[in-house]
């Protein structure tokens, strides 16, 4: 099947998700406790709303309508491509959401450079030097990476590099120094599973003839595993890392609470809180999207690591 | 095993290099000052204030919430960045004082207003400040704020410099009602088509220059004020959401105050005091923290019960454990803040046996099971957890069986609507330094908040107070009133206060003069970096 093809039919399958995914999100927000237009009327002010004024923007927002006929006028208004504005900011959803999307991916990204750096060499190691101290160092440091949540690890890292040792900023987004400490909190959880997973994976291929082949032609050890086994090795770690991609997306939250990033985490978690319906609609429309590309990125990536698969069904 | 040991060695490389990224970052950094101004703060050259100060005076304060809450909302930004000002404000007594208003008054039945402005004001886009501003400016406040302001009729331009408010029933306590944010005044050229601020443009000591989502907020110094230039060149209000990081960020210097409502935390009040660079500071401010009665179903529609509880509880126990000190135990249901209007002599006892006594005479050695509701957004910025719990361990005692359950804050609303609770615990701030923002909302059995809330409290006596306190024009008489009234809520307990709020902040020991008033706005005007 020819590339086109693929493309026009994933483009097309994604048509019902993002649909579901509108679906699911705007009935949970109905099912949510609490009085949406309460809420938003007590959204910045120091005191209590009376009871004009909750009544009064539940009438200008529309909340007292059947929740079939507020998803149906939101629908209406997206295919048309306009994701509404803010009930708090009175900004467009679309700006709010792009204006902070930077640097949710710079962190994102960070995180997934920090598991690799980690992951790549001491997975490699652990499987060439297989049941070795080292392997089993590896294990350990994979089980504790596992294990630490990272939000504690991010406390951890503020205490030691920017309160006790003076050498980090403890907080924000800002040059270089402002982005390792956020990375590694979240990169170090994620490194654990991409390690143990290049060690298995690496470990198989080595097992297989070809690399004997390789070996009994005389070549190099190094060559072997670097040239001959990593790249086939990668397939299962592609597939995790888009995986991990999206988890990242979803760890940044903490992260990014705990560091005072400012970027979409921080801001959902609020607009969930202040019930800021067209943000919350308007992420996990977003959201969907980027699953998908990810998904998408993943498969192409397969192609390159082994030539032998084709798109088709 | 040669060869093993060449791929060792190079994974090692590797390994060592991207350590070295990371440790190199630091290190080439390690030397230079800790506090990086942001890009661009040299950029601004401004004349120096009357005293000639050598540190660069830009101050970065760490907040635990977002304060630009832009157009939507009619004062765009919160009133502590000091970029609008208010006709009036409240004194740390909790008594109006003028600001963009120079004096008032009123008419003998209290239905005309008459606020003569502060001449010379200039909004920082050029706009003169007068009567036609203020006219502008008002009614859209008043929409927003339909609590304090439900009486206002229509406004009047006398002259230039004089404006009327109109009332429809007697107000004698407007200057109150109009305080602080009731009468942000924004240029009208912000103004957009609407009536809505585009921007905020105000009078105030300082521009606002830039808003970061989420990020900061950052304000520039007017040298143009009416009351003369702030020392302070460039404030940053920095978001932190985190707590503990807020105060990691003090401690390093990235931030140089931390100082906002609830944004320092008891806790960590010691760590701030051992650290000879911090300086710690305290204010009390105007909100009270109150448990509260369900009176309308069993067990508590028997005051007994409800007296019981709320002598059962010991205040000042509670202040020094679960708030390190930093509270003053409940005394009225007005705030000790409102210094003309609270009564003292009311305060809850203290009593074990007595109240042992009150609930042996109800429950006749029966026990009696309660519900008490917490809202979980607000168990992060209050230890109402642990008084939940010293409160479930007391009322044991007394043969009631607390059982705590902690819901969303939509869900605990829905909860009180529907009066599926016993018992519940709440802050309220008394904004307008009136009682009636208490009497009217809370005690009066047609109040908003008592019937939103399900409190159940009806008293005809407290009814006929609150309506007459309203309208009396003789302060004296209103005071009266009013001291009738908390001795009324003393005595049936439908509400109790546990404990009036102490905000505890801090700075680094070189930021001088900064400090938060009743009602947290920071001193800006007066601050400055030694």
């Amino acid at each position: 099947m020819k590339v086109r093809h693929y493309l026009l039919r994933r483009v097309v399958s994604l048509l019902p998700v993002i649909f579901g995914v509108s679906l699911i999100t705007f009935g949970l927000m109905g099912l949510v406790p609490g009085d949406p237009a309460e809420i938003l009327a007590s959204y910045g002010k120091e005191t209590e709303p009376t009871a004009e004024e909750v009544e009064a923007v539940r009438e200008q927002l529309g909340l007292d309508l059947p929740l079939p006929v507020r998803y149906a006028r939101w629908l209406g208004r997206v295919v048309r491509g306009d994701l509404g504005r803010s009930l708090c900011s009175g900004e467009p959803v679309w700006r709010e959401i792009t204006v902070r999307l930077p640097a949710t991916l710079e962190l994102t990204a960070g995180g997934m450079v920090v598991g690799l750096l980690i992951a790549l060499p001491v997975g490699i190691l652990a499987a060439v030097k297989r049941d070795s101290i080292l392997d089993q160092l590896s294990r350990a440091l994979a089980l504790l990476g596992a294990s630490v949540p990272s939000f504690w690890l991010g406390m951890v890292l503020i205490l030691l590099f920017a309160v006790r040792l003076g050498w980090l900023p403890a907080m924000g987004r800002g040059g270089l120094r402002h982005f390792i400490l956020p990375s590694c909190a979240l990169g170090l959880g994620a490194s654990a599973i991409l390690m143990r997973l290049i060690r298995a994976s690496l470990l198989e291929v080595l097992e297989q003839d070809y690399i004997r082949t390789a070996r009994a032609k005389g070549l190099r050890e190094r060559a072997t595993v670097l040239r001959h086994a990593l790249k086939p090795s990668l397939l299962p770690v592609v597939t995790v890392l888009g995986l991990q991609f999206g988890n990242l997306l979803g760890g940044a939250v903490i992260i990014e609470t705990i560091f005072a990033w400012p970027g979409l985490g921080m801001f959902i978690i609020e607009s969930i809180l202040a019930r800021d319906f067209p943000v919350i609609q308007g992420f996990a429309l977003f959201m969907s999207l980027v699953f998908v590309a990810t998904n998408f990125a993943v498969d192409v990536a397969y192609r390159w690591l082994d030539p032998r698969i084709q798109y088709g069904t | 095993m040669k060869t093993f040991r060449r791929i060792h060695t190079t994974l090692f490389i590797i390994g060592l290099v991207a350590t070295l990224i990371l440790v190199s970052g630091c290190q080439a950094t390690a030397t230079t000052q800790p506090t990086t101004p942001p890009e661009g703060a040299q950029a601004t050259t401004t004349p120096q204030p009357t005293t000639p100060l050598k540190k660069p005076q830009e101050l970065t304060i760490g907040l635990g919430r977002n304060l630009y809450y832009g157009p939507k909302k009619w004062y765009f930004l919160h009133g502590s960045l000091a970029v609008w000002e208010p006709l009036v404000i409240l004194d740390n007594d909790m008594v109006a004082q003028p600001v963009l208003a120079t004096s008032w008054e009123m008419n003998e039945d209290g239905t005309v207003w008459t606020f003569h402005l502060r001449e010379g004001v200039k909004f920082h886009d050029g706009t003169p400040f007068n009567a036609d501003a203020v006219i502008l400016n008002v009614p859209k406040l008043q929409e927003e704020y339909m609590t304090t302001l439900p009486n206002l009729d229509s406004l009047e331009k006398v002259d230039d410099y004089t404006v009327r408010f109109i009332m429809k029933e007697p107000t004698p306590n407007l200057p109150q009602l109009i305080a602080y944010f009731s009468s942000a005044m924004i240029s009208p050229q912000a103004l957009g088509e609407d009536g809505r601020p585009t921007a905020p443009i105000g009078t105030g000591p300082f521009k606002f220059v830039e808003y970061i989502e989420d990020d900061s907020i950052i304000l520039e110094r007017n040298d143009d004020y009416w009351g003369g230039p702030a020392k302070l060149e460039r404030v940053i209000f920095k978001y932190i959401p985190d707590a503990t990081t807020r105060l990691a960020a003090l401690q390093t210097g990235e931030i140089d105050a931390i100082a906002d409502v609830g944004s320092l935390q008891p806790e960590q009040a010691s760590i701030v005091e051992q650290n000879p660079d911090l300086v710690l500071l305290q204010q009390g401010v105007a909100t009270t923290h109150y448990l509260t009665f369900n009176c309308g179903k069993p067990p508590f529609d028997d005051v007994r019960l409800r007296q019981a509880v709320s002598m059962v509880i010991d205040r000042q126990g509670l202040v020094d454990n679960t708030l390190y000190g930093f509270g003053e135990p409940g005394v009225s249901v007005i705030t000790p803040r409102a210094k003309q209007w609270v009564r003292t002599d009311v305060a809850p006892r203290y009593d074990p046996q007595a109240a042992k006594a009150l609930a042996e005479e109800v429950l006749d050695g029966e026990r009696v099971e309660a519900k008490l509701i917490l809202h979980s957004g607000l168990l992060g910025r209050w230890p109402y957890e642990n008084i939940s719990q010293i409160l479930q361990a007391a009322a044991a005692e007394l043969g009631i069986d607390v059982k705590i359950e902690t819901l969303e804050g939509g869900a605990w609303n829905e909860a009180l609507k529907a009066g599926d609770y016993n018992l519940t615990m709440m802050p309220y701030t008394l904004m307008t330094g009136d009682p009636d923002f208490f009497m009217g909302r809370w005690v009066w059995s047609e109040g908003d908040l008592n019937q939103r809330r399900s409190y159940g409290y009806a008293n005809e006596r407290a009814d006929e107070l609150v309506i007459a306190a309203i309208s009396e024009m003789d302060q004296a008489v209103r005071k009266e009133y009013y001291d009738e009234l908390q001795a009324i809520v003393a005595e049936e307990v439908p509400f109790t206060p546990l404990y009036h709020e102490v905000t505890i902040y801090a700075t680094r020991k070189n930021v001088k003069d900064l400090r938060l008033d009743v009602q947290f706005k920071p001193s800006l005007d007066k601050a400055y970096i030694e």
